[in-house]
């Protein structure tokens, strides 16, 4: 029998409060969705420290529901001009031709051969490279994301997150919307721009089909206004069709141009939202008390909007409003007007989307979508409690393998387990970690990793208890030995852990980041509990009384547990290294 | 002792029947590529009743309930309603005759429900429920095709859920592909909920398979170089660290075969996540391979005039109880989330347990016989094959 230490109670003692309160901490408000509820399980309360709490973990949104949108930047987009040829737009825009292609792949069709001849009516607008430095790139993609945040926050979102990724991409994280909230959140560039008119003319031949028309159409760079017949489909696009006999359809159209006028040092510039002043954007209502915006010009747009009105007026042409490219009103153009405009024909719910836009300002730079993962909060909230009761089954299966196959030790390293998990998982809900569904894959497949400490610790207990010593020079060797094997395991997995997460984190990878770092706490974790905790234990149990039996400790063998002889150096090659 | 090494031809000839396999899956059918890596939509969307908070309230407007109860009906974000019932004291017979009076005229007023989550105590009840749209496979065809999506890939999940998934639109717009899925559903067949979507672009998915390799093959150089210095104080430390990461290859090799075969048989499909637990594996197969080789080294430190194919024989012969059991918790906890755990986390789980039972062969199979050739220098006899024979012999003599 080892002689008792007082230190071993004292770590002892320590190890079942901290572990007291760690189970306290990360104990669920609602423990009876988890686990069987015969039983009336205490609700836990998380944990208040002043103004500092803790009263549930932080979900991913995988489950928590919401959306994770990544942008890319775009190049800008330029417009071509009527009639004009691929060849001529890359001389007049300074481009090469590849380049152009790769980000238009509309254009990819084309025959090379054929660069002379004019666009297909389709395309009215050709993406270009960014001509930015890296410097200007890294504040346009700063500004975007201060606009973006912004707004997240003026919907009033609470714990979004919105990051720049590596250079020249965007991540939200925003919890508790869906994919359209979203997108018109993040997505949209909310590009204010003012345009007027340029009628054109579309002739469908027959024979007519819904799609001919359809076609017809999207030639139109802006097809706009008004209702089509019902048959055809279209009720729910805007277009305008005159005229519908046997033969022939015609489709009139408009086509928007750049509402421009000239500043002070004479240059010919677009009216668009960066004339407004962000406090005027005012909501308000219309004549026919239908929602709508208010705004003011600072002085560069109210002299622009002066000559603009001026031209519009007296034929009472329409002035175009455009947002991201989509008309949103198109106001008669009454009287010269200088100072102020008005924005009509908005749902209220449009009105509130367009105000905190405008007011966050435009994006500066161009954003494309290159991943959108949607969650509904329903679906998160199931596969939680599938996930926790997966990871308690696991652990209630490992607990009682461990105590069949090890008896006593196995006993300890089930209080071991206990006290590794509601480690881990107080320091998820404590710091707090985001949990996900990968995560907490992660977490149930490292109760198995925990356990392989304990395991290389017992196997060399019993093969040096069959080699004939006592008890407690076994316990002794038994960790002296399996140390290095502890040490170059878990340090191999904390390798391939860290590498995982530098891959995640770089390639913005939200659930294999949550998965490596839910391994990495864990292995963490389960190193210091075996060190310390296991180590504990076994002090404790070889100074006690319990300790007798060497069936108790799972060696079928005879094994002699009173304290030998002095043992002799070199009696056996087991024993040379003592 | 067992004697691992002198049955090395058994396990090179298993490893064989194994390795070639999963080496033709891959080469004749490669990876189905999952979302990530294919780029496009998928979105899984389940089909509602056109039902309203006031629909519900009306169905449950004329049952009883006891004095001062308060009842209510919210609509929730994800088509749900919430019905609570908070009962003006605790009495657990009236409350539980009341709630299932409640569920009753929600049913018969308002037809088939699905009640998702269900709570009663003495102090009243509160449930989610569903009020479901069964909807056939040739309906949402239908409603797609009015969108020009009549290719899409659609399969039912229940009988009112459906999985579509898209490929990526030639001209990158995957917020449009969204909107347009879901409006011609909500148009051509009635309210939707999207229980989940995602979308991805072609160009991030190129990158993340980039970036898998690298990850790859950056753990698997820092694995060499700590076991080459953690075994520094025996001949050869290299040696241990490149057995190692051939009995690496060796597993992920095994569990890449596996998914590409799967893919084929079953539509296993390969995603993050899948690069994930190949890279988890890589944690596993080195962490198992370590453990024997620690063995070896500590072998080989006590007596270093021992034979070493003996000195490995013993090594594995001691390991083998850990390796058995720890392999058996591992899988006991991927059992468990297999049985249990979500069907998201499914093909990932496949993997790990793949990897695992490859990880624990392999360091047995592969690491240690590697080890014994190549310290012997007879791996070019053995890969001749029969010519080990000889060798034996020779040593034995």
């Amino acid at each position: 029998m080892r002689r008792f230490r007082f230190r071993d109670a004292y770590i002892c003692t320590l190890i079942f409060i901290l572990a007291g309160f760690a189970i306290a901490a990360s104990w669920p408000g609602n423990p009876s969705r988890y686990l069987p509820n015969f039983i009336p399980w205490p609700a836990g309360g998380g944990v208040q420290v002043g103004g500092w709490e803790r009263s549930e973990f932080r979900l991913g949104l995988d489950l928590a529901g919401g959306v994770s949108v990544t942008l890319e930047v775009a190049g800008e987009a330029a417009s071509v001009r009527r009639g004009e040829s691929l060849s001529g737009f890359l001389a007049r825009e300074g481009v090469a031709r590849n380049v152009v292609i790769e980000l238009n792949p509309s254009l990819r069709d084309l025959d090379p051969a054929d660069d002379d001849q004019p666009l297909p009516a389709g395309i009215d607008t050709i993406v270009l490279p960014l001509d930015v430095d890296e410097a200007q790139l890294e504040e346009s993609v700063e500004e975007a994301r201060r606009i973006i945040e912004e707004r997240v926050n003026g919907f009033g979102v609470s714990e979004a997150e919105v990051t720049v990724v590596g250079e020249d991409r965007i991540n939200a994280q925003i919890p508790g919307v869906d994919a359209d909230e979203a997108s018109g959140l993040v997505g949209s560039t909310a590009r204010l721009e003012f345009r007027e008119i340029d009628p054109v003319q579309r002739v469908v031949p027959p024979p007519l089909s819904p799609l001919d028309i359809r076609d017809a159409l999207d030639d139109l760079w802006m097809p706009a206004v008004r209702d089509a017949p019902a048959e055809f489909g279209l009720r729910s696009q805007p277009y305008f069709i005159p005229e519908a006999d046997e033969d022939v359809i015609v489709v009139e159209s408009v086509r928007w141009i750049p509402a421009t006028g000239i500043t002070e040092v004479g240059e010919t510039v677009q009216l668009s939202g960066r004339h407004l002043i962000a406090n005027s954007i005012a909501r308000t209502l219309d004549e026919s008390a239908t929602p709508a915006l208010s705004f003011e010009f600072e002085d560069e747009g109210a002299r622009l909007m002066e000559q603009i009105t001026r031209r519009l007026a007296p034929a009472q042409e329409p002035l175009g409003i455009f947002v991201d490219r989509e008309l949103i009103s198109s106001p008669r153009v009454n009287a010269v007007i200088a100072d102020s405009g008005i924005i009509n024909g908005l749902s209220d719910e449009d009105a509130i989307t367009l105000r905190r836009q405008l007011r966050a300002g435009a994006l500066p730079i161009n954003l494309r979508v290159l991943q959108n993962t949607e969650v509904a909060a329903t679906l998160g909230a199931d596969s939680v409690v599938e996930t926790v009761q997966a990871g308690l089954i696991a652990f209630l299966a490992i607990v009682v393998f461990m105590i069949i196959y090890y008896r006593v030790p196995g006993v300890l390293a089930a209080l071991a387990l206990i006290v590794y998990a509601a480690g881990v998982m107080a320091t998820f809900k404590l710091v707090p970690i985001t949990l996900t569904l990968a995560g907490i894959a992660g977490l149930v497949l490292s109760i198995g990793f925990a356990v392989d400490g304990n395991v290389l610790v017992f196997e060399r207990l019993k093969e040096e208890l069959r080699l004939g010593r006592s008890l407690n020079g076994a316990v002794e060797t038994a960790w002296a030995r399996a140390w290095p094997a502890i040490r170059d395991a878990n340090v191999s997995t904390l390798i391939t852990v860290t590498i995982l997460w530098l891959f995640a984190d770089a390639l913005n990878q939200n659930l294999i980041k949550s998965f490596a770092l839910a391994l990495l706490v864990g292995t963490g974790f389960s190193f210091v509990t075996v060190m310390t905790v296991t180590r504990t234990f076994m002090n404790l149990l070889v100074s006690s009384r319990w300790a007798t039996s060497s069936r108790m400790l799972g060696v079928r063998e005879l094994v002699v547990l009173e304290e030998p002889r002095r043992r002799r150096r070199g009696q056996g090659t087991a024993d040379a290294n003592d | 002792m067992i004697d691992f090494i002198g049955r090395r031809r058994i396990y090179a000839v298993f490893s064989l029947l194994m390795l070639v396999p999963a080496l033709l899956g891959l080469a004749i059918w490669q990876f189905e590529p999952g979302l990530d890596f294919a780029g496009g939509l998928e979105s899984e969307v389940r089909f509602l009743r056109d039902i309203e908070a006031a629909d519900v309230e009306a169905a449950i407007g004329g049952v009883s309930r006891p004095d001062g109860a308060s009842l209510d009906v919210a609509a929730g974000d994800d088509g749900e309603f919430i019905v609570e019932l908070s009962l003006a004291s605790a009495d657990a017979e009236a409350s539980s005759e009341t709630s299932s009076a409640l569920l009753t005229a929600i049913t018969d007023a308002l037809g088939a429900t699905d009640v998702d989550d269900a709570a009663i105590d003495e102090n009243g009840a509160r449930y989610e429920i569903w009020f479901a749209a069964p909807t056939t496979q040739d309906e949402v065809r239908a409603a797609l095709e009015t969108v020009n999506l009549g290719g899409a890939r659609i399969q039912s999940t229940a009988s009112d859920t459906f999985r579509i998934r898209v490929e990526q639109p030639e001209d990158g717009d995957l917020e449009g592909l969204r909107r347009r899925i879901n409006d011609s559903l909500r148009t051509e067949i009635g309210p939707i909920v999207v229980l989940q979507s995602s979308s991805v672009s072609g160009v991030l998915s190129t990158e993340i398979a980039r970036d898998a390799g690298i990850a790859l093959a950056v753990a698997a150089g820092a694995i060499l170089i700590y076991i080459s210095l953690a075994f520094r104080r025996l001949p050869n430390p290299v040696l241990y660290g490149s057995a190692a990461i051939v009995a690496l290859l060796h597993d992920i090799t095994l569990v890449a075969g596996a998914f590409a075969i799967g893919g084929q048989v079953a539509g296993l499909e390969v995603n993050a996540m899948f690069v994930t637990a190949l890279l988890a594996i890589i944690g596993y197969s080195v962490n198992d391979t370590i453990v024997v080789f620690d063995r070896i080294r500590e072998n080989l430190l006590l007596d270093p005039r021992e034979d070493f194919r003996h000195v490995v024989n013993a090594a594995i012969t001691q390991s083998l109880g850990r390796s058995l059991n720890t392999s058996i918790t591992v899988v006991l906890a991927l059992l468990a989330l297999l049985l249990i755990g979500g069907v998201t986390v499914r093909p990932f789980v496949v993997v790990l347990l793949i990897g695992t039972a490859a990880g624990t062969y392999s360091s047995i199979a592969v690491a240690s016989q590697l080890l014994v050739l190549w310290q012997d220098g007879t791996l070019p006899r053995f890969l001749r094959l029969g010519g080990e024979r000889r060798v034996v012999r020779s040593r034995r003599a």
